[in-house]
């Protein structure tokens, strides 16, 4: 009797070390095995693996998430989105249309819509209010409109799976402004909004102008070596290998941290003019940038030594990850060839995001429309 | 029902409202209800997903290590209880 007392009094002590132990043991290893288990599929562009995004993103396309559909409290910011939504839309599904060409007739009309929401002028009424002008209507102008950018990689996207498509001559005339603005721009800074620069926008122009090269053979060889420079020698952090986040217009001196939401997605937006410098920057986020906890990992808003909160650039800054950076990170990850990196944020991207099954397509429940965009654009994001 | 059955009930009930959950939030739009201004549609969307997370999080990293506690916990008093009717025996 003696020594069954004896088991039962130290039995709880006994219980509760062996279920910490064993929460321990297998929250390192269980959670990492089960979640983001198509990441390898993604990484090798496997058609089954794209198709279950692609499909939901060519859904919210149909039902046109305009700037209607947001309400972040910020009119600009409704109209950013927006914009971004359906930019990102027409880069993720025409690449998919690249890497799978017997998926075109099945996504070509959402790309082709995609760009017909964009081109809507309520979607720019945010830069027409800033600027006291449409963008698109005075491209003769030298007024900076960067975030022009944008649609103009949107309009390459259509025209490299539908050459024949009405929007080629706008396609020219706006990528012909991009890069006269570039051209004349002494400290390589064109500004998104009056007195606001930011590198990342720029970094979708220079993208646009190299995207439009490639598909149409002009020769802007000489301004894309000249914007290379400035990248590395102007809007770099030495230190870290990360992008500034706003410089002045007037000077091109730094006004904010250098920054990691802006640096992935410079690196995306840039491997379409200079896949070397997008793979120099998508390096700089994997080497200073990279957190990670029982195999997920995130990226660093603000790289060692600097610090700040979350904003509409980054979202939600957790323990100093951010989950823009986290997310335009996975491109790059998958441009340069890091299965590893990869892995660990599609592991981060999967537990928060939460893929379910919706109809044929398998969204993000937690990325919405403009989510399930930009996590497209970036994990059918092709080598160049 | 056994504590260990009332355990493994309370697990599938878990799994089966994280399914749930999750599809409901996919079929209404869970990002355009949290941007959404109208109040209620907002928090009780708000609700719905932190509930979702805390059962994501419990059941990836916590369970797991409660069923392996458990079935360890009883291996071992079953291991222990051969041993006691071993030693009673003549």
């Amino acid at each position: 009797m003696s020594h069954r007392r004896g088991t039962d009094a130290m039995a709880p002590r006994w219980r509760r070390a062996l279920t910490l132990a064993c929460v321990l043991a297998t929250g390192a290893v269980v959670p990492r095995a089960l979640v983001g288990r198509d990441a390898d599929a993604l990484f090798d562009g496997d058609a089954a693996a794209q198709h279950a995004l692609a499909r939901a993103v060519a859904d919210d396309v149909a039902r046109d998430p305009g700037a209607g559909a947001f309400h972040t409290g910020s009119t600009r910011f409704d109209g950013e989105w927006a914009l971004v939504t359906s930019q990102m839309a027409a880069l993720g599904l025409s690449q998919v249309i690249v890497a799978h060409p017997e998926a075109r007739a099945r996504y070509l009309p959402a790309v082709r819509a995609a760009v017909d929401h964009l081109l809507r002028p309520s979607t720019f009424a945010f830069g027409t209010q800033a600027w006291g002008g449409a963008g698109l209507e005075h491209l003769d102008g030298d007024q900076g409109h960067a975030y022009l950018g944008y649609v103009a990689l949107a309009l390459g996207a259509l025209r490299e799976v539908d050459p024949a498509t009405p929007h080629a001559a706008l396609h020219d005339r706006l990528v012909a402004a991009l890069a006269r603005r570039l051209e004349r721009a002494p400290a390589g800074v064109v500004e998104t909004y009056p007195g606001e620069a930011y590198p990342c926008d720029m970094a979708a122009m220079v993208g646009a102008v190299g995207q439009h090269a490639r598909l149409t053979g002009t020769d802007r060889r000489a301004l894309l070596a000249r914007m290379a420079t400035v990248y590395r020698t102007r809007y770099t952090d030495p230190a870290s290998g990360y992008l500034i986040q706003s410089v002045d217009p007037a000077t091109g001196r730094w006004l904010s941290p250098p920054r990691g939401s802006g640096t992935a997605l410079s690196a995306y937006f840039l491997s379409f003019a200079d896949a070397s410098l997008g793979r120099e920057l998508g390096a700089a986020v994997a080497r200073h940038g990279h957190r990670s906890f029982a195999g997920f990992g995130g990226v660093a808003e603000y790289p060692g030594g600097s610090s700040g909160a979350g904003d509409v650039d980054s979202g939600p800054v957790v323990l100093g990850v951010s989950v823009s950076a986290t997310g335009f990170a996975l491109a790059s990850a998958r441009q340069r060839g890091d299965r590893a990196f990869f892995r660990s944020l599609y592991r981060t991207a999967s537990l928060f995001g939460v893929p379910v099954a919706r109809g044929t397509g398998r969204p993000f429940v937690a990325g919405g429309p403009i989510g399930n965009a930009i996590l497209l654009a970036m994990l059918s994001a092709r080598a160049r | 029902m056994t504590h260990a059955a009332k355990q493994a009930a309370a697990l599938l009930v878990a799994i089966a409202a994280h399914e749930a959950l999750a599809r409901a939030l996919a079929a209404a739009g869970l990002v355009e209800r949290l941007l959404s201004p109208s109040g209620p549609g907002a928090a009780l969307a708000l609700v719905a997903a932190l509930a979702l997370y805390g059962l994501r999080l419990g059941l990836l990293f916590v369970a797991p290590g409660l069923v392996a506690a458990r079935i360890i916990a009883a291996l071992i008093e079953s291991r222990r209880a051969a041993a006691l009717r071993g030693a009673r025996a003549p």
